[in-house]
């Protein structure tokens, strides 16, 4: 037995490669995010297809302590009451036209913030109005089809689709990431049962926009006046009190078209008579309310 | 917003980790062809009994150790590996600059003892992590093995 000389030169790349890191990162990389994109796009289509299955007396447990809110404001003026009053009434009326399922009921709530115009709908059946809003529509034509927009979101069970899709998203993205986003998910969670605006998909709002035209074609038995908040939304976006409301309905153009659309092709069946295109003023409750 | 800041933050740490792992590889790689072929004069073997011409030389222990961090890209890099499975090569070229150190730096200590070769080579790692296993975690590679060096001269005709 005898050693060699020195050490042999051995070649290099048996114990390593050079290929650039960077390749196999972003093959991995890929392959990850396409997995994850599909599986949240999955979850989410089974939200979207189930969650209008969940019986509505859930979202109405999880919710039922609007109701006792709306009514412990005792402390407001006799001419907010009033006006959430008119609301309530309108509401209803509308909610009729609506063609709402046999267990779903809505109710409204009128939020004192002057500032702000928006309307949203949530859990249970919960629509809240700001007095800001009420200060924007000149007739009720208009706040009507704020209303039954919100309604018809109802009826569809938006809120509960989108809830339940941003829960199943980030409860999955908590399971894989090891708990990394469990603060994301508790928030969601406490977020169920508080008031809250729900962030729609723009089908979700086009096909709320359809039907809250076909219940102001019900009620009224025309169109005209509808798009008016929208437009006001629309010609004001710049102003930062809008600012809320546009940025979460981007495509406001597209939809004061095709309101404006179905307003023409509305008129235009009922050519004979303009005298129904009538525009109803404002109930005196809300019109001469100041905030 | 807030989600957007920590992408931001994770890209950074990403593109650092890749620009100054990458440099400070090629650098080390670049020292360690150079010191192997400065050392290649001394042997290293496995063999756990000295050869017939150096039995009659001086035995002692000599050792080289490193540790080496891991980067964030490699750690990300292994991170998304492990979801698939197959070869981490991020981490392949950290254990072999960490090996082949650890045997340079043996055999600068057996150098400098002016030994000839070193016999019965071998290795341990370990894994030097800190932070409970979420930090950045690093390697240890200990060398270590018998130096055989040449006795003086006139001890050597003396015990003849």
């Amino acid at each position: 037995m005898s050693f060699a000389k020195q050490n042999p030169k051995i070649p290099e790349g048996i114990n390593t490669s050079a290929d650039n890191p960077l390749k196999e990162f972003f093959i991995l990389l890929a392959g990850v995010l396409l997995v994850l994109g599909v599986s949240v796009a999955l979850l989410l289509l089974l939200a979207n297809t189930f969650a209008p299955h969940i019986p509505f007396h859930y979202e109405q447990q999880l919710t039922n302590k609007y109701g006792e809110w709306s009514k412990s404001k005792t402390e407001s003026s006799l001419a907010l009451q009033e006006a959430e009053a008119a609301v309530q009434d309108l509401g209803q009326q509308l909610a009729a036209q609506a063609d709402l399922g046999s267990d779903i009921s809505v109710h409204f709530h009128l939020l004192d913030q002057a500032e702000t115009p928006n309307a949203f709908a949530t859990l249970g059946g919960h629509i809240f109005v700001t007095t800001g809003l009420l200060k924007e529509v000149s007739s009720e034509n208009a706040l009507a089809m704020v209303l039954a927009h919100e309604i018809a979101h109802i009826k569809f069970r938006h809120p509960a689709q989108s809830l339940s899709g941003g829960l199943l998203v980030q409860l999955f993205l908590s399971i894989i990431t090891g708990g990394q986003n469990a603060t994301a998910l508790q928030n969601t969670t406490q977020q169920a049962g508080l008031l809250t605006m729900l962030g729609f998909s723009r089908q979700m709002e086009s096909k709320a926009d359809d039907a809250a035209l076909t219940t102001l074609e019900n009620y009224y038995g025309h169109l005209a006046g509808a798009e008016e908040f929208f437009s006001k939304v629309l010609a004001q976006h710049g102003q930062a009190r809008w600012q809320a409301l546009f940025t979460s309905h981007p495509d406001l153009r597209q939809r004061i078209d095709h309101i404006q659309r179905r307003a023409e092709q509305q008129s235009g069946a009922n050519s004979g008579d303009n005298t129904a295109q009538a525009i109803t003023p404002l109930d005196p409750r809300l019109a001469n309310f100041d905030a | 917003m807030d989600a957007l800041i920590q992408l931001g933050i994770f890209a950074t740490l990403l593109g650092f980790g890749f620009f100054f792992g990458r440099r400070a590889e090629a650098k080390h790689y670049q020292s360690i062809f150079a010191r192997e072929d400065e050392l290649r004069q001394i042997v290293v073997s496995t063999d756990r009994f000295p050869p017939k011409e150096f039995m009659n030389h001086n035995a002692a222990l000599v050792s080289g150790n490193v540790v080496i961090s891991v980067d964030y890209f490699k750690r990300v890099s292994a991170g998304l590996r492990a979801l698939v499975g197959g070869r981490i090569r991020s981490y392949e070229t950290l254990l072999d600059r960490a090996r082949r150190e650890a045997l340079l730096r043996m055999q600068e200590q057996a150098r400098i003892a002016g030994a000839e070769a070193i016999i019965n080579t071998k290795f341990e790692t370990s894994r030097v992590s800190g932070n409970n296993n979420k930090g950045i975690g690093s390697i240890e590679v200990l060398a270590y093995g018998t130096a055989l060096s040449p006795k003086a001269l006139e001890a050597s005709t003396f015990t003849l």
